[in-house]
């Protein structure tokens, strides 16, 4: 166990700029420091005793101060942090200070429900700002610091070589692993020394794969202040892949954030079975393209006066080579395995223009030339131009109750698309087939989702050799606060349910509907459509259409 | 003093109705034009330099260049190849074998809005939940709301059916009515009169039920209820700027908040966890962490009448006329900081946000005017009404 704070090590630098104006917490910046779930979905909780982050401005010295030593003070580069409640104060512990953000330590003796985060610099007092305080709430930390995507878990190889996992550095079934977190609760002594290791009374379950895990140690690490470590073995039957969920349950209820691990039955570079050449290409950084047609058909029925049906057809298409980094995760490509289902939360409106940390692409796409031109059933299309290298655009659609007639235009048959060449990407042409779509046979009847049921998707039809992928969302708009389930199908599958757990972690639908945006899409990508690229300066290039069949709903 | 309504005072101007038609017109996924497919930003490389592009019309455009609460060029790594590559943080390079977090490595939560995407916004969220726009020719019949209108100079509150549009009654308050809003359960309207009284309306009797006397000091004017319908805030048009705290339940006072003078206009956050206080004769707006009653911050906007907020509550919208003619300046509501502003018609009053956040509606009560934002093509149309009217309250109904 390695310190993390790490004692003596530093000084604590009492000096930095003087601060002149008083600090401001920002609105609705006050999140686990590992999770950074938002305040709106169910695990935006803070914990007793865990470390939980502050945004805002003029909250310390321009200059970052880290803690030093133990025992760790209520006061660090003369900044300070009060949790409010009523008549009760209770000074938190702060581990890092800068102007833009503090990391401190809940004390284990905060009072619980709703308080409030007071930041005092200097005697300069902030604003007050809300949080809810719980008892148990893990945030998993992240390699990537955003709280979702390859977790900070150690493969244990020996006491000393315990590499962090990731796609390229694969555990095993049957393998000891060490996740790293805060929040799973308080302890008895004080917080402000390095804790005392054991378990915490509270119960633990990891689950990898949607398998549980044996625990072997839940509680503090030894080193640090505020950080908890679980002990945990790989189950013998979890899925293999480069993107395991895995997340922790504790007292039976509450959710962690979930992050990801990579499983491989032998060391090395790690497989998927769902799009396995997207999966290759993005974490070997190869030069890829994808050709990607969608028709999104999906049910809105309510809030509505009457329900209405909504078919829109889209493309986009791009290349680019992707900087993998040592932990690559893109939530638009990361799907978890067959059969498996993953979870995400974040503060914004996902369905309306706030994407997933990482899904937006980090380096400059490929000049794939003149805009592609795509011929099919219903004639041909200049794909419209976006911008450099990339090309996207809205080909047709219809509303139904004749609010707007149809421009439908990729209605099953062959297609054949064609590219011109440009500066990095030479010309091609390649055909492939838009299948039948398949039928949600349930969809009607899927209103109403009490989230503490398991929810059942059934569907027929379809192509052979298609992926099901279901997406539960649920936006919350007062609080900018939205969450969303991804579950893949096993292979040939005509239904699938969806676990309770991943349905917990979605906000209830608002009394006023308008104050929501719940909707569930199931997802048929590839199978025969999934053709190849075959273009000077391509690694991979592939086409593939998205047959998506959504259906809003109330989470109850 | 001015007349007006508060935002949910239900009053719909014949402006506004016309307005349906663009609804119709402009959130059916039929207009082809570059500007609607993609109304994200994204950042590019120009030279070795990052920038912020957006379109303008079919073409890519630099946006900006230069820091702002959005963009943070810092942030931009232009060396590489493939660049730019988005540092995403605020610290040194993340070290192996070391957890983020707890050792001052714990990254802010990616900046939304940030632009850090190539791909157009529309297409980065796919799948999406498309905007249902109304029918086309909404009809008229008795499930339209009505909506409230107080008659400042008669000490009336009329209910007024808005199809076909007609008083239905006329309800005597207290003298010198300002604003009426309702509690969420629709059971109750209450309306603030300036001569020191809250009256509280049965909504099913249309009759005043109870009528809170407040001190003298206070001459209540702003109105806003709770979405929990447990609190009301109402503010005092005079020297003596306070916010009174109303517990529902009780039906009384139970504690006062100093703010700016003359305060007018009270506005909660979509989730109620803040109040903010805009006045006409002051110089700044103050907000309020409605959990405390304590002060958040204030904004140094002046002249200000209203606030809109989006349906996240990222974003606020104020009127003001400090300037001539006047303007809605846009904060971003977690940072504070304003980020642009949009000039509309003289004396802005009112502003009330459309469903699905693309309108602004306001009304330029010094010219007789009423300015929408189209908001995703950054767009602003004044429209005169004509003759003698001096556009105050909005609503809308449909």
């Amino acid at each position: 166990m390695r310190n993390l704070i790490r004692v003596g090590a530093l000084c604590a630098i009492l000096g930095g700029a003087a601060v002149a104006q008083p600090p401001l917490i920002y609105n609705r910046s006050i999140y686990n420091a590992a999770s950074f779930m938002p305040a709106g979905v169910p695990m935006g909780a803070i914990a007793q005793g865990s470390i939980f982050s502050i945004f805002g401005n003029f909250l310390g010295p321009s200059k970052a101060v880290t803690a030093s030593s133990f025992p760790l003070a209520n006061t660090l580069a003369g900044v300070s942090i009060n949790i409010i409640q009523g008549s009760t104060t209770v000074p938190a512990i702060p581990v890092y200070v800068g102007i833009g953000q503090i990391n401190a330590i809940m004390p284990s003796t905060a009072p619980l429900g709703i308080a409030s985060v007071q930041v005092v610099v200097n005697n300069a007092r902030s604003n007050m700002a809300p949080i809810q305080i719980v008892s148990s709430e893990v945030g998993i930390f992240t390699a990537n610091g955003t709280g979702i995507g390859p977790g900070v878990l150690w493969n244990f190889i020996a006491q000393n070589n315990q590499p962090v996992n990731s796609p390229t550095v694969t555990a095993k079934n049957g393998q000891v692993i060490t996740l790293w977190g805060t929040g799973l609760g308080p302890i008895a002594g004080a917080d402000n020394v390095a804790p005392t290791t054991g378990n915490l009374p509270v119960q633990v379950q990891v689950f990898v794969g949607g398998q549980p895990a044996t625990v072997q140690y839940s509680g503090r690490s030894g080193c640090c202040a505020g950080v908890d470590q679980i002990v945990f073995t790989v189950p013998k039957n979890a899925p293999t892949g480069c993107w395991v969920p895995v997340y922790v349950k504790t007292g039976g209820t509450t959710i962690s954030n979930f992050v990801t691990m990579a499983i491989e039955p032998t060391p090395g570079v790690c497989t998927t079975d769902v799009l396995p050449q997207v999966t290759s290409s993005f974490v070997q950084g190869k030069r890829i393209a994808e050709a990607l047609a969608t028709r999104t058909v999906t049910r809105q029925d309510v809030g509505v006066l009457a329900p209405v049906d909504i078919t829109s057809d889209y493309h986009v298409d791009f290349a680019f080579q992707p900087d993998p980094g040592q932990f690559p995760f893109n939530p638009a490509i990361a799907f978890p395995p067959s059969g498996t289902c993953t979870a995400y939360a974040h503060p914004g409106d996902m369905l309306n223009g706030s994407p997933l940390p990482g899904m937006a692409p980090t380096t400059m796409p490929l000049d794939m030339g003149a805009p592609f031109l795509l011929t099919g059933p219903n004639g041909s299309k200049t794909l419209s131009a976006g911008f450099f290298g990339a090309q996207a655009g809205y080909l047709g659609g219809s509303i139904s109750n004749n609010i707007l007639s149809s421009s439908l235009f990729l209605d099953p048959g062959s297609y054949t698309l064609q590219g011109f060449g440009g500066a990095d990407v030479g010309p091609f042409s390649t055909s492939f087939t838009i299948p039948q779509p398949l039928t949600w046979t349930n969809r009607l009847q899927t209103n109403v989702v009490n989230r503490t049921q398991p929810l059942t998707i059934s569907w027929s039809g379809g192509d052979s050799g298609q992926v099901v992928a279901m997406l539960g969302f649920g936006d919350d708009l007062p609080s900018n606060s939205s969450a969303v389930f991804v579950c893949i199908a096993p292979p040939g599958a005509t239904s699938f349910t969806v676990p309770t757990d991943m349905l917990s972690i979605l906000p209830a639908t608002r009394l006023n509907p308008l104050q929501s945006n719940d909707v569930i899409y199931l997802m048929a990508l590839s199978g025969s459509s999934l053709k190849s690229i075959a273009a000077k300066g391509l690694d991979v290039g592939l086409t593939s259409f998205y047959s998506i069949i959504g259906k809003t709903v109330v989470w109850q | 003093m001015t007349f007006r309504l508060s935002g949910s005072t239900k009053f719909m101007c014949a402006g506004i109705a016309l307005s349906l038609g663009w609804f119709v017109l402009e959130s059916c996924d039929c207009d082809e034009s570059k500007e609607d497919q993609f109304p994200g930003f994204w950042v590019a490389c120009i030279g070795n330099q990052p920038a912020l592009m957006s379109y303008s019309g079919n073409n890519p455009t630099i946006v900006s260049t230069d820091a702002s609460p959005n963009f943070n060029p810092a942030q931009w790594d232009c060396s590489h190849p493939n660049s730019p590559h988005y540092k995403n943080s605020q610290a040194p390079a993340f070290p192996i074998g070391t957890p983020s977090g707890p050792n001052g490595y714990a990254r802010k939560p990616h900046a939304t809005g940030s632009g850090a995407a190539y791909l157009p916004q529309q297409l980065r969220i796919l799948p999406f939940v498309p905007r249902v726009p109304p029918p086309a020719t909404p009809g008229c019949d008795s499930t339209f709301p009505d909506v409230f209108q107080t008659v400042h100079t008669q000490a009336l509150v009329t209910r007024i059916s808005t199809c076909p549009f007609a008083i239905k009654v006329s309800i005597p308050v207290v003298t010198r009515p300002l604003q009426v809003a309702m509690t969420p359960d629709g059971l109750t309207a209450l309306v603030t009169s300036f001569d020191n009284a809250v009256n509280f309306i049965d909504l099913a009797s249309n009759t005043v039920t109870y009528t809170l006397m407040t001190d003298p000091s206070i001459n209540p004017h702003g109105l806003a209820i709770s979405p929990d319908g447990t609190t009301a805030y109402i503010s005092s048009f005079n020297t003596n700027g306070v916010i009174a705290v109303i517990d529902l339940g009780t039906r009384q006072i139970t504690t006062t908040i100093p703010t700016i003078s003359y305060a007018q206009g009270l506005t909660l956050t979509p989730d109620g966890s803040q109040l903010w206080v805009v006045s006409p004769l002051a110089a700044s707006v103050d907000i309020f962490d409605t959990l405390t009653n304590t002060r958040v911050t204030g904004l140094n906007i002046a002249q200000t009448s209203d606030v809109a907020f989006n349906s996240t509550g990222t974003r606020a919208y104020i009127t003001t006329s400090a300037t001539i003619p006047g303007s809605v300046v846009v904060v971003d509501t977690s940072s504070y900081q304003t980020i642009t502003s949009y000039t509309v018609g003289l004396d802005p009053v009112d502003i009330q946000m459309s469903y699905a956040d693309q309108f602004l509606v306001i009304n330029n009560n010094g010219e007789g005017s009423i300015s929408v934002i189209d908001l995703m093509k950054g767009a602003v149309s004044t429209t005169q009404l004509g003759g003698n009217s001096l556009p105050s309250g909005i609503a809308f109904v449909h």
